[in-house]
């Protein structure tokens, strides 16, 4: 029986998400609601049917599927209420929650908590500005992998990939294993941009060709896609003459980024990052509206999914203290800022609550790749903290513990990070 | 295929917005009507990259056809879209200059407008610009204000007219290209032959858009050429929304209309276009050329747009004539047709017009036109979930609650609103046909989410194979295979 009022409504059943209703419950909240839009638990877990999530929190290398039904046990151990094939149409600062589905039709509830945990969408086709005509053969690699994953249709027959970024090199493997010819990984970066593991294990393994310092600079075929011209670019994002090449294929996915999904909090107040797309957070995944917190990939894109839910279960144990007046207002803050070669800072803020057990990490990410790196917390251009690493690449994420220096932090107003090269 | 065709009346050549609101009006009539288009759903030509402004009038020529059915036709929207349930609002236009030299050609524009008879339009100083739109760059001098300029959204416009005549008995044909016209002996058009067979007339109205000099070169007419001028586009994501209230052009350049910043009736922003003759008519390819040309020149006057995401971009060909002119004639030495060609812009906001004009050319030169017994009157289209009113949406949910699952994250389509699209009066089974119809897919995710779980729909009401789904017709299927 759907209750009026919640203690915590948890929107989105991904790994953040059911992390964070377990830890909800776990953590005492007296009711709690995790809302999902699919017909199952899971979120993107369930297209993600190679292994690797979980070495952190499991020891195990397991596939998505797998990872999610640990976390889907755990909460089958908890009372939480649950709506699937239901969908969040709209939450507003008092945070009445309206939603539909085919049993209820359109209806709002209310809750003490809310938790954010929609994940991410894919970038468009339209935000790269790919020339060319609008044929049908074009999909985000994240479509694609759910047409072939779950719902067992081929997108084509011929395809080149867009994009080196982890999504876009699991998909070229994908693609190889069910037969499709993946005739090429065009990135425009000098590097590719997922994980190294991944371009060996995708790529190589597969001797599928990769194009760095290129992108498809046009799109041919009217009705059904017939090719693709990929072009190396160069500093300027201009053209580099005679390095037109075309390659006929009938599918291109694109790997573009994934952008958090941020529809249901636009029309509030809450402070979107522009470092990372998403609601700024604190250390406890609170956003600048008291009592609506989140976490997972709506915050940030990670990639590890280990990361994701347990930044769901400090959300979860925010919400939590949150809707039963635990959670006090913190007495100190200090603002976290992305400085010279870092990308992003989550959280973007540290709050001191001093008579709760307080979270204390930060993770970074750098903007390009570096070696003999130099991380710095930088106040005034004073550094107060040095942290030194052999490599640091944007596409893994770094977490510093501030555990050690948390009294110290709370000393100063801002702290920006900077990475430099020795 | 062969398929004889019983004769009709009359044959409409051509489903964009001009030709299905010639078919709506001539199905109130006790007449066989038939539409053939091109492709596999109306406004897929000319129409389909249309930005949905309805023009004030003080653009065209005096003194010309454009001239008067613009007018006109500005004056007739209203209650046209009302009839139909599609929604329509006068937002106004800006001719925006930022060279006080430029002052002139705002002032023949507003001297057009005076000739024209367009009301309200006034030319408004820097002032009084940036209080109207104070997200301008201040680099703004002055611009021509049309108080009656407006928008609709031409999709469902078009899809609203078909459905009219349909639901009066009008049968429409798609994939039925029009490949050479059938004359008797006498030079007077009694047919045509087409992609679906043959289909017998008394009259053959040519509304093939980018294609109507075709059509008058099949029927011996060589006086008449489309210049095909090709518009490249971007679309804004709905976030925009607010930043501009009123349709903004800048200074007309190169027969074209300068670069212009529309806001949509849907709340997208429309940016573009581009003005640059093309050797193959159907090359609707957007270019890196294009794109930047367009980007440049509006960030120039909404410096805002650069930090804006734009999720979409497209391009159309328009379907301009020689004659600088519409060309809506019965033609000299040739019986059993109307040319209703050259329909480039103001053609959606003449639409009305236009049609009114035929039927007057109908009658005048070919035979009355006698009113059905009982038409069906005032057919609306239904509107989307979303757009319903509580008691609508209650009573709607009642009889199907799959109006109560979102298909369409981005733009809140249900799954009910997609059944509907299919099992309209003109069904719409093609990815594209939907997003029309419903907006599906045309949001900030462009059909990313919904686009595995519209296939299944379309496959479990229309019984049709995975594999056979396309994107718009032909050959553009979606799926390559089944595992």
């Amino acid at each position: 029986m759907l209750k009026e009022i919640y203690d915590v409504v948890v929107i989105g059943a991904g790994p953040s998400g059911l992390a964070a209703a377990i830890s909800a419950s776990r953590s005492k909240a007296k009711s709690i609601l995790l809302v999902e839009r699919d017909k199952r638990l899971g979120g993107i877990l369930q297209q993600c049917i190679h292994p690797g999530f979980g070495l952190i929190n499991f020891g195990e290398e397991l596939t998505g599927p797998e990872y999610a039904h640990r976390y889907i046990q755990m909460l089958n151990n908890e009372e939480i209420d649950l709506l699937l094939d239901t969908t969040v149409l709209e939450i507003d600062v008092d945070k009445n929650i309206t939603l539909t589905n085919t049993e209820l039709g359109m209806i709002e509830i209310q809750s003490k908590a809310i938790i954010l945990a929609m994940g991410c969408i894919e970038r468009v086709r339209g935000n790269a500005d790919i020339s060319g005509f609008r044929p049908a053969g074009i999909f985000t690699a994240g479509t694609a992998q759910r047409l072939i994953n779950i719902s067992g249709y081929l997108p084509g027959k011929e395809i080149v990939i867009l994009g080196s970024g982890d999504i876009g090199l699991i998909m070229a493997r994908r693609c190889s294993l069910e037969g499709i010819k993946v005739k090429a990984v065009v990135e425009i970066l000098p590097y590719p941009s997922g994980l190294k593991r991944n371009v060996v294990q995708c790529l190589e393994d597969f001797k599928i060709p990769l194009y760095l310092n290129h992108t498809v600079t046009f799109i041919h075929g009217k009705e059904r896609l017939g090719g693709v011209t990929i072009s190396e670019i160069n500093d300027l994002n201009e053209i580099v003459r005679g390095t037109n090449k075309y390659i006929k294929c009938d599918t291109l996915l694109l790997s573009l980024g994934l952008i958090p999904e941020c529809e249901l909090i636009r029309g509030l107040n809450i402070e979107i990052d522009p470092k990372t797309n998403g609601p700024s957070v604190d250390n406890f995944m609170q956003t600048k509206i008291d009592g609506i917190f989140a976490c997972g990939n709506v915050v940030q894109v990670y990639d590890l999914v280990d990361w994701v839910s347990n930044g769901g279960e400090i959300a979860g144990m925010g919400a939590a203290l949150y809707s039963t007046g635990m959670l006090e207002s913190p007495k100190r803050r200090v603002i976290f800022k992305p400085g010279k070669n870092i990308s992003s800072v989550v959280p973007q803020v540290i709050c001191d609550h001093r008579a709760l057990e307080s979270q204390g990490s930060i993770t970074l990410r750098v903007e390009k790749p570096l070696i003999n790196v130099r991380i710095e917390f930088n106040v005034d251009r004073k550094c107060i903290y040095r942290l030194k690493k052999k490599v640091a690449v944007p596409s893994e994420m770094l977490i510093i513990d501030l555990i050690k220096m948390k009294e110290e932090l709370f000393n100063y107003k801002e702290i920006v990070v900077d990475a430099g090269q020795d | 295929m062969g398929l004889d065709n019983n004769g009709f009346d009359i044959i409409i050549i051509g489903g964009g917005v001009t030709g299905c609101a010639i078919a709506r009006d001539l199905s109130y009539y006790d007449l066989k009507v038939c539409l053939l288009e091109k492709t596999s759903f109306v406004c897929s030509g000319q129409s389909k990259a249309n930005g949905g402004h309805i023009h004030a009038g003080f653009n065209p020529k005096p003194n010309t056809l454009k001239a008067k059915l613009n007018v006109e036709g500005n004056k007739m929207i209203p209650d046209f879209c009302s009839q139909l349930g599609v929604p329509f609002k006068r937002i106004g236009s800006l001719v925006i200059i930022t060279d006080p030299a430029d002052i002139t050609i705002l002032e023949q524009l507003l001297e057009r407008a005076k000739l024209n008879g367009a009301p309200r339009v006034r030319i408004i100083d820097k002032a009084q610009l940036l209080k109207q739109e104070p997200n301008l760059s201040s680099n703004v001098f002055a611009a021509l204000w049309a108080e009656d300029a407006g928008i609709v959204d031409v999709f469902l416009l078009t899809i609203a007219l078909a459905e009219s005549a349909i639901v009066n008995s009008c049968k429409f044909y798609f994939d039925a290209e029009v490949t050479g016209l059938i004359k008797d002996d006498k030079n007077n058009v009694i047919g045509v032959k087409s992609r679906k067979g043959k289909f017998f007339s008394k009259l053959v109205i040519n509304c093939a858009g980018v294609d109507s000099d075709k059509i008058m070169r099949m029927a011996g007419l060589d006086y008449f050429r489309i210049a095909p001028y090709k518009g490249e586009y971007y679309v804004f994501d709905k976030n925009i929304k607010g930043l501009i209230k009123s349709s903004l052009y800048q200074k007309p350049i190169n027969g074209g209309k300068g670069v212009a910043i529309l806001p949509t009736i849907k709340g997208n922003l429309i940016m573009g276009g581009t003005f640059k003759i093309v050797s193959d008519r159907s090359d609707t390819s957007t270019t890196r050329d294009g794109l930047k040309e367009v980007l440049d020149s509006a960030t120039k006057v909404a410096p805002f747009l650069k930090h804006h995401s734009h999720i979409a971009s497209y391009a159309g060909i328009r379907a301009m004539g020689n004659t600088e002119d519409f060309l809506i004639e019965k033609p000299d030495g040739v019986g059993g047709l109307i040319n209703v060609a050259g329909i480039a812009s103001p053609g959606l906001t003449a639409a009305p017009a236009i049609s009114k004009y035929v039927l007057e050319i109908i009658e005048d030169k070919f035979f009355k036109l006698k009113k059905k017994a009982n038409p069906v009157n005032n057919y609306r289209i239904k509107p989307l979930f979303k757009d319903m009113s509580e008691g609508e949406k209650e009573e709607v949910f009642k009889k199907d609650p799959r109006y109560g699952r979102i298909i369409c994250r981005c733009e809140n389509v249900t799954e009910g609103d997609i059944v509907n699209a299919i099992h309209s009066p003109l069904p719409c089974t093609t990815i594209d046909a939907i997003k029309f119809r419903t907006w599906a897919g045309a949001g900030r995710c462009q059909g990313g989410f919904d686009l595995p779980r519209i296939i299944e729909i379309i496959k479990r009401e229309t019984g049709v194979k995975i594999q056979d789904i396309t994107k718009r017709g032909g050959n553009s299927k979606i799926i390559g295979g089944v595992i």
